[in-house]
């Protein structure tokens, strides 16, 4: 046999496609003729026809290549109006989607969406039209467009979208390895996209990685939405709802679908569905895998598909990626990928954690109420600035908790407390979230092991916590740093809700006004606190008539803001009865205790008590040493005493413990925290009252930096460093800068808490008093007036804010030439100082002095003189000789000897002044040259 | 038998490899998704692409003609590089058969079909080739019929011989 491989094969292939239709007897026959004395010829033929028996070759790989189903033997080319269909390239529930090459006016390819045959009821094809007019009604650079519609001379209805050629968005970060920042970005557009659809009454419904595809457009990466396809348009439920049930589908991806879609109701879902959906997407982008695991939903059965969306908890983030990225095997893990997967976690860690989980709340009131708000919060991640996101979270999975673990309850009102006390503090940053969460954590689990068990416990946190949660849910005004009125809108609604639901629940009642207390301090809103204070301590003491350390704190608090109303007498009854009370019912350096123990200090400091405020804080100190208290227990309490010390002018201590304060902050914080910068901000004022004024100044404008680069401009611990930079300016007299600093705060704090919070009305004041320092007498006079009014109103004629404001109200009118006015606000001022904050202090003195100074305008020479002496040795009593006041007043003193005809003691004070001034170089220029005319005028007459 | 269209595929070859090469590059990089264009959809994209330009492509039949064989050879390069491992560094910006096509199992058919078109080739090259031109090429019977200038009956004989003839020689399936 010579035939060739080639021939015997073209022979093959004739004998097979004659025999191969042929029944088996008549093939045997033909083949037994035409292959005698030729096996080989045979043996190809049979191979041929046993493969024209098995089923089709490489099957599977033409679908993949071709699409399923699109390429049948000898079909042509398909053209639909100018466009011939290329390849199929999507499936729907009544459509196809094919890849089309339209023909003129210019050639493009473009997706064909085209009504299946067969399914052209009337019904489905208002619904294909009713999804065509949807996406024709969209139009957003991140959405595919509808370019053309029309239908085929049969009727078939169709549309022509952009055809969009992308990578999964998911697959786009891997493969450009982007950092999550970067991803975020990435990722801002799609909630355009989606806000936009939402706007024009579209839901989605089916947001997946597959469905965001980036394109790059001149080298820059765009996302764009596509495959509306089983979106749903807000109206016309109608047809939607027959249709899913004629059908029968399972409409979307489980990984990506929100608990409401999955029960597949039809009706009740709305565009927070797409909320949960885009909060997959994120989570995916940023872990690399869905909350619930893709392959495990694909094995389940319907049913438990359903609950296990509906119930199960995601891991944040964080948590997801440093445990992905252990090992599962006992091979030892890579350091470098176990590094990766650590560092990645601690940026996924805190706010992007729960912007997260917020859109992946099961229960969709939760969850942002818009893609908007969603992309609002994330830009806030990207400027560094606090996001919204976290406690109302935070508060809701307590109380989920609190459900799961009853015996947990018991600790979970302990929490919501600490986590509101620490809302009332107006520093509050945004690590700090994470630290008292830990925290909470921490106490429930110890609250776990000690398996505290009362039923109406459980009920009572679940309660508090649900309220809480709804009532916080949009806004936390201390760290959200943009919310103004609403927030007291929400607080005063709340207040009026919850009294008449909970009446038969006096214990969640209490707690709840504790709460209400302090979060209306946190907005500056001291008389209603007070009012709820007093609320929650008349109903502990009902439920605890003999007392208890819960009621204790209660009455701390009152106290507190009693002593803040200026009602001095009030409040140190109130924590007078509380410290019998804490001391009896509370343990020994319990964290109770040591609350209480500084609130007890902060009445008595307020009270005009400064030692036996110190005397309070320091055993507050002791115990929080004692018990091991954390960093932020500690801090707190040095800080508060660091702040005592200062009025008692103990320089050299108050510095000390805001340097310790900063240590323990900084143990729990690390660098950089808010709650750090406020202890150098402390240790900031204290140098400015040491008159260490350029080293305080420098310290300031440091802290101002740090504070703006992290959280923006217009948050209000920004404002507040504002304030105390302003008054570092103030001191250092240079009083343009400082109404630059103060006009910036109080627009912030303004914007932020309301112009009856003390400290707006603190900066208020203070700009009175630069404009006044600048000759701006009207103005200042105009702001003061102002700021007095506010400060009377809202925190009391006797607050010492109200005093301070009044000093300079008095300045104002002294300028005027008001002196009768003037001479009865300091003689005002002068008394309350003395109640309130003992007979001996810097300001106590600058009042004495001033009104020295009026007293000369009016006459009274003696009374003048009487004063400034009296200012002077007081002055330097609290603050040393050297101090820069002793100085200025000296200038005073030497002005009324000079007036009186006494040269020599006018030299005298004038020289002695100057020695002071000498020491503090060019920050006292002004203060020399007035004192060097004031000398020469001496000399002159002497 | 070379009918006009088929006339110089050495030279077309490369630009329409490189074209192709770009695309699958630029669409289809990382792990098979739900929603992707197949590597046939690509090379239409690349015809629009290409035809946009310039004009050297007789028709776009010529050009899916050509475009066919740089598909087969883009998608088994990959295909070979990642089933054995030695994919190189280089070559991962073209994971284009990850893409369109199943990971493993697709690799393992992938490379088999290009192994047994070979064979084929070696004493039918036009069944081979009009095997090559339907799966990488995407071509219609009339398109093939067009690029190999027989008659599109002859088209339509020769797939069943060759799916026969394939279907004969397959190793099976892999789970």
């Amino acid at each position: 046999m010579t035939t060739s491989e080639r021939d015997r094969f073209e022979l093959a292939a004739r004998l097979f496609l004659e025999v191969k239709d042929l029944a088996l007897e008549r093939r045997d026959d033909v083949l037994e003729r035409a292959c005698s004395g030729n096996p080989d010829l045979r043996a190809a033929v049979e191979e041929l026809l046993r493969g024209a028996a098995a089923p089709s070759p490489f099957q599977r790989l033409a679908e993949d290549l071709h699409g399923a189903g699109t390429r049948k033997d000898g079909e042509g080319e398909t053209m639909i109006g100018p466009y011939k269909l290329l390849e199929k390239i999507g499936e729907g529930g009544f459509g196809s989607v094919y890849m089309a090459e339209q023909q003129k006016p210019v050639r493009r390819l473009v997706a064909l969406k085209i009504l299946k045959p067969g399914m052209d009821t009337a019904q489905v094809i208002a619904r294909f039209e009713a999804e065509r007019q949807a996406l024709a009604l969209m139009d957003h650079p991140n959405i595919t467009r509808v370019l053309d519609a029309g239908a085929t001379p049969q009727g078939r209805p169709f549309f022509v979208m952009d055809l969009v050629r992308g990578v999964p968005i998911t697959e786009y970060c891997k493969t450009n390895k982007l950092s999550p920042r970067a991803r975020v970005k990435l990722f801002l557009p799609v909630c355009e996209a989606i806000q936009h659809a939402h706007q024009k009454g579209i839901i989605h419904r089916d947001l997946k990685p597959s469905n965001v595809l980036v394109t790059l457009h001149d080298g820059k990466p765009v996302p764009k939405v596509i495959d509306f396809g089983i979106a749903k348009a807000l109206h016309g439920r109608l047809t939607d709802r027959t249709l899913f049930t004629e059908f029968r589908q399972f409409i979307g991806t489980p990984a990506y679908m929100s608990p409401e879609q999955a029960e597949m109701s039809g009706l009740d879902v709305d565009t927070r569905s797409d909320l949960y959906s885009l909060g997959v997407l994120l989570y995916e982008l940023l872990t690399g895998s869905t909350p619930l695991d893709k392959s495990r939903l694909a094995s389940l059965p319907h049913g438990e598909l359903q609950r296990i969306i509906r119930e199960e908890e995601p891991q944040t983030p964080s948590r997801r990626v440093s445990t992905s990225g252990r090992p599962r095997t006992t091979q030892l893990p890579d350091p470098h990928a176990l590094a990766a997967a650590a560092r990645l976690s601690r940026q996924l860690r805190g706010d992007l954690d729960w912007i997260v989980l917020r859109c992946l709340e099961k229960d969709r009131t939760r969850r942002y109420p818009s893609a908007d708000a969603l992309a609002m919060d994330l830009v806030r991640y990207l400027d560094d600035e606090p996001v919204e996101a976290s406690p109302p979270s935070t508060l809701y999975r307590l109380a989920k908790f609190a459900r799961r673990h009853r015996g947990v309850a018991a600790a979970v009102i302990g929490i919501t407390s600490t986590l509101f006390l620490g809302a009332s503090v107006a520093s509050y940053g945004l690590f700090q979230a994470s630290a008292e969460r830990d925290k909470a954590m921490a106490e429930m689990k110890r609250a776990n092991a000690a398996e505290a068990s009362a039923m109406s416990e459980a009920r009572r946190a679940k309660t508090v916590v649900d309220l809480i949660a709804s009532m916080f849910a949009q806004a936390d005004p201390s760290r959200s740093g943009v919310i103004d009125v609403p927030v007291r809108r929400l607080l005063d609604d709340f207040a009026q809700l919850h009294a008449s639901a909970l009446e038969d629940q006096p214990e969640v009642l209490a707690t709840l006004q504790q709460v209400m207390a302090t979060a209306y301090r946190g907005i500056g809103d001291v008389e209603k606190a007070h009012r709820f204070a007093a609320a929650a301590v008349d109903a502990l003491r009902r439920l605890a008539p003999n007392g208890s350390c819960e009621l204790a704190g209660a009455l701390g608090a009152l106290a507190e803001l009693e002593a803040r109303q200026g009602r001095r007498e009030a409040a140190l009854r109130a924590v007078e009865e509380g410290e019998r009370m804490s001391a009896a019912a509370c343990d020994d350096d319990a964290p109770e205790r040591v609350r209480f123990l500084a609130a007890y200090a902060d009445v008595l400091d307020a009270a005009g008590k400064p030692l036996e405020a110190l005397d309070r804080i320091t055993h507050a100190v002791d115990g929080a040493r004692r018990s091991g208290a954390n960093g932020i227990a500690l801090g707190d309490v040095l800080v508060e005493r660091a702040n005592i010390l200062l009025v008692l002018d103990k320089i050299p201590q108050a510095q000390a413990d805001a340097v310790a304060a900063r240590a323990a902050y900084r143990t729990v914080f690390g660098e950089g925290h808010p709650r750090v910068l406020s202890c150098d901000e402390l240790s900031a004022t204290i140098k400015a009252e040491a008159g260490e004024l350029e080293p305080a100044l420098a310290l300031v404008e440091d802290v101002l930096a740090r504070r703006i680069a992290m959280l923006g401009a217009s948050h209000p611990e920004v404002a507040r460093t504002r304030c105390n930079l302003g008054f570092a300016l103030q001191t250092l007299r240079r009083f343009d800068a400082a109404l630059e600093q103060h006009e910036a705060a109080l627009g912030v704090l303004e914007a932020t808490w309301g112009e009856g919070h003390p400290n707006a009305i603190r900066v208020r004041g203070s700009i009175g008093a630069d404009l006044a320092a600048l000759g701006r007498l009207d103005e200042a006079f105009a702001a003061l007036s102002t700021a007095h009014e506010l400060a009377a109103k809202h925190l009391g004629a006797d607050a010492i804010e109200t005093v301070q404001i009044e000093s300079n109200l008095a300045i104002a009118h002294m300028r005027r030439r008001e002196d009768a006015e003037a001479e009865r606000l300091f003689d005002h001022a002068i008394d309350v100082r003395r109640r309130v904050k003992g007979e001996r202090s810097i300001a106590l003195a600058v009042l004495l002095a001033n009104l020295a100074s009026v007293r000369m305008n009016t006459g009274h020479s003696d009374l003048a003189e009487a004063g400034i002496l009296d200012a002077i040795a007081m002055i330097e009593d609290v603050a040393g000789k050297d101090h820069i006041m002793a100085g200025r007043f000296r200038i005073n003193a030497a002005d009324v000897a000079l007036r009186r005809g006494d040269s020599t003691q006018a030299e005298e004070r004038a020289r002695a002044a100057l020695a002071i001034f000498e020491r503090y170089g060019e920050s006292a220029a002004a203060e020399r040259a007035a004192a060097t005319a004031l000398l020469e005028q001496a000399l002159a007459h002497g | 038998m070379s009918s006009e269209h088929e006339r110089s595929p050495a030279t077309l070859l490369p630009q329409a490899y490189d074209e192709l090469r770009a695309l699958a590059g630029r669409y289809l990089a990382g792990e098979r998704a739900e929603h992707t264009l197949q590597p046939t959809a690509l090379v239409h994209e690349a015809w629009v692409r290409l035809s946009a330009g310039h004009q050297r492509f007789a028709d776009r039949t010529h050009f899916f003609a050509v475009a066919a064989t740089a598909m087969r050879r883009i998608l088994v390069d990959h295909a070979r590089a990642r089933s054995t491992g030695r994919r190189k560094h280089a070559d991962a910006s073209v994971s284009v058969a990850s893409a369109g096509i199943d990971a493993g199992a697709a690799e393992f058919e992938l490379l088999e079909l290009d192994d047994l078109l070979e064979q084929l080739a070696r004493f039918d090259a036009r069944k081979a080739r009009m095997v090559e031109l339907r799966f990488f090429g995407g071509l219609t019977n009339d398109q093939i019929a067009g690029v190999l200038g027989v008659a599109r009956s002859t088209v339509a004989e020769d797939w069943i011989v060759a799916r026969a003839w394939l279907a004969s020689r397959v190793r099976g399936e892999r789970p």
